[in-house]
């Protein structure tokens, strides 16, 4: 699809505007034909789709399980006041 | 022990006001509080303060706390209340824009250069600490309005609504900024990723 423009396909530009209401499931039925056609016929599109979901599914597995050495020990100055908050 | 017998068994001491159960709501929860606060203020010093307010509430407040959601779920949303109180402080001192993490289209909306993509596993990214280390390195470059929008949203689970109330925003600011924090997010993961592509 690259520089092949259709004139009533969906551009790259189009796809990346449309790609959060794709995966919200926000887009009309045609332009959802569309979108998904374009896809179809466009590898660059394609590739950047699938680095959008693995980028969203990354973070969200380095949040359900973050680095626990990166934030390491509880200071000992903060236990001590939560501990003696009340 | 699964976490909610854990939570129940700390639930008992913490209503019962013994120190012990407050150690060890601490020691069972700080990492990945600190962590979010973390992303949030992207500031050490900041966020322990943050985290240290969260188990303060969380403990005074305790008899309010109705277990309709899991003890985690409310402490999460303690410290998300008080990570955001700080960052509004700080936001309004400025409007970043991630125009220059943005990727080019040409005249035709297509790309200026093909996209290539990054054929590895989501396991085999999951599993690295380089990548896990550079993805936090890269929230943390997200400009502040957007990190927000997209931690809320993506990693802690908030409707677009919710965020939309939490941040002043309109629903569809959050959708916009969400969006381009993705991309940008993406953008900034791309040398990582060709890295383990290879």
């Amino acid at each position: 699809m690259h520089k092949t423009k259709i004139k009533e396909h969906l551009s790259c530009r189009k796809v990346e505007e449309f790609l959060m209401a794709y995966l919200d499931k926000e887009l009309s039925i045609w332009t959802r034909v569309r979108f998904r056609f374009h896809l179809m016929i466009c590898p660059s599109c394609t590739n950047y789709l699938q680095d959008y979901n693995k980028t969203i599914k990354l973070g969200k597995s380095l949040f359900e399980s973050p680095d626990v050495s990166a934030t390491g020990k509880v200071p000992d100055r903060i236990l001590e006041a939560i501990i003696n908050c009340k | 022990m699964s976490r909610l017998a854990v939570e129940k068994e700390l639930l008992q001491g913490l209503r019962k006001g013994d120190q012990a159960s407050y150690k060890k709501l601490v020691e069972t929860y700080w990492n990945e509080l600190h962590f979010l606060a973390n992303r949030l203020v992207t500031d050490d010093s900041v966020a322990n303060d943050c985290v240290q307010e969260t188990f303060i509430k969380a403990i005074t407040k305790i008899d309010g706390f109705e277990g309709r959601g899991s003890l985690r779920a409310w402490l999460h949303q303690i410290t998300v209340n008080e990570a955001l109180t700080v960052l509004r402080k700080i936001t309004a001192r400025k409007e970043d824009s991630l125009d220059d993490i943005m990727l080019d289209f040409d005249d035709t909306g297509h790309y200026i250069e093909s996209y290539k993509g990054h054929p590895v596993s989501l396991e085999v990214l999951q599993e690295s600490v380089e990548v896990k280390r550079h993805l936090k390195l890269s929230i943390d470059k997200l400009p502040d309005n957007f990190r927000a929008v997209l931690i809320l949203r993506d990693y802690e689970g908030y409707s677009t609504s919710e965020v939309a109330e939490k941040l002043n925003m309109t629903e569809q600011n959050v959708k916009v900024r969400l969006h381009r924090a993705r991309l940008a997010l993406r953008n900034l993961l791309k040398p990582v990723l060709r890295e383990h592509s290879e």
